[in-house]
């Protein structure tokens, strides 16, 4: 057991440690956005999506909740509420810039907790708002877009086939932070929205460090037909 | 014994906090579907579950969700558990929530034994529909619960509905379905998931 231990703290010392990694064959940003790799990734339009989440915190503690997320791409905003599966709403807050928190029940009602959800649902669920994109390959060939932030942050969105992808997070120290893993099931039913997974995988890695686990229960179009879209963005 | 329950069906098994409790007394278990509608200003559409749910007195019972997501809550000799559907497996669930659950959870078993009025965090009204109403004693509580409506049925002992009202606009309502009474119920139930 004790070596398990150590093998996980070693392993997520690795990950932690791990650096922002060069890219080859790169492509300038003329270009960069019609590249597949920077597109297809996030939800366009009005959204509501219910998500279970199954958290897995410091100490080996996991639990299981539900996630409201309203969302607009177009305004960059979103409405997130946090529940016990049987509906009791333990968070609320919405962003559009800044971070309002609507209604929270300990140990939810903490400000940071309220903005570390939103950096974490507009990281999911935003294309960034980057300073500047290029695109290239990684060692292993995957393909990668690659957003640099006005702020020094970079975040990479890792093309791995067509049902896998990976955002990655990197401190203006260029130090790893944030890996999100979305998947989307192999054959989608017809008329399933392509820029939303079925599965969501959060890992924040700096300390305390947690892991997010998030099923798509449901999907659901709102606002008028032209501003939803289907598609890429 | 007799000459109660004649009292009661002469005056109404709802009519009293008395006659809600003599006749709590005459149910040993409770097996219910329910549907449950989560309701908010923001929500484009209601949020609908279904599912089942078990009671045996004194307080075990077994709340059980089967769609959209599948889980288990049960209380069982005062322990509270939940198991959730992950990947076609029940796992069991240490969230956070699950504190706030087991107050729910002890509140609910009070009132399936009949005492409604017997909540120091509540004060209930006894109202004609039959319904009754709880309302927070504390302004902290008030803030998170802003009132819970039981609606009660004809049938003795069955209450009908629960909506729990967070806010006017955020409310969750559970409508129970095919209510029996006094079924046989193992305690194996309440303790072994599967």
């Amino acid at each position: 057991m004790k070596r398990l231990v150590l093998l996980l703290l070693m392993g997520g010392l690795v990950l932690s440690c791990a650096g922002l990694p060069t890219l080859q064959q790169t492509t300038g940003p003329a270009g960069a956005e019609e590249n597949p790799a920077c597109q297809a990734l996030y939800p366009r339009g009005k959204w509501q999506l219910l998500h279970t989440i199954e958290a897995e915190l410091p100490g080996n503690r996991k639990g299981f909740l539900m996630g409201l997320t309203r969302l607009s791409s177009q305004e960059r905003s979103a409405r997130c509420v946090i529940m016990t599966l049987e509906g009791f709403v333990l968070f609320d807050a919405r962003y559009d810039g800044e971070v309002k928190i609507e209604r929270a029940v300990a140990p939810f009602d903490n400000p940071a907790f309220a903005q570390g959800v939103m950096a974490d649902i507009c990281l999911i669920f935003f294309k960034p708002m980057a300073d500047e994109t290029t695109t290239g390959k990684l060692a292993d060939g995957a393909t990668v877009c690659r957003h640099r932030l006005l702020d020094g942050h970079v975040i990479d969105i890792v093309q791995r086939g067509d049902t896998l992808w990976e955002t990655r997070l990197y401190g203006s120290n260029h130090r790893l932070m944030r890996i999100v893993k979305g998947t989307r099931k192999e054959n989608p039913p017809p008329g399933a929205p392509w820029g939303i997974a079925d599965k969501i995988e959060l890992t924040a890695l700096e300390r305390p460090g947690y892991k997010l686990a998030l099923d798509l229960v449901e999907a659901i179009p709102i606002g008028p037909e032209d501003s939803r879209g289907q598609g890429v963005e | 014994m007799a000459v109660i329950a004649l009292a009661l069906a002469c005056l109404g098994w709802s009519d009293s906090w008395q006659g809600l409790k003599e006749t709590a007394k005459t149910v040993n278990t409770v097996k219910a579907e329910f549907v449950q509608e989560k309701h908010m200003k923001i929500l484009a559409r209601p949020l609908v579950s279904r599912g089942a749910f078990l009671f045996k007195a004194p307080d075990s019972l077994r709340w059980e969700y089967k769609e959209p997501v599948e889980s288990v809550l049960v209380m069982h000799n005062g322990q509270i558990r939940r198991f959730v559907n992950k990947d076609g497996q029940l796992v069991e669930d240490a969230a956070a929530g699950l504190q706030s659950m087991q107050v729910v959870v002890q509140q609910i078993t009070q009132w399936l034994n009949g005492r409604f009025d017997e909540n120091p965090s509540f004060s209930a009204t006894l109202e004609t529909g039959p319904k009754i109403i709880m309302a927070p004693r504390e302004k902290a509580l008030a803030r998170l619960i802003g009132r819970i409506e039981i609606e009660l049925s004809e049938q003795p002992a069955v209450i009908e509905s629960v909506t729990i009202f967070e806010s006017e606009d955020s409310f969750t309502r559970l409508v129970f379905q095919n209510v029996t009474l006094n079924t046989r119920l193992d305690d194996a139930t309440f303790s072994v998931i599967k």
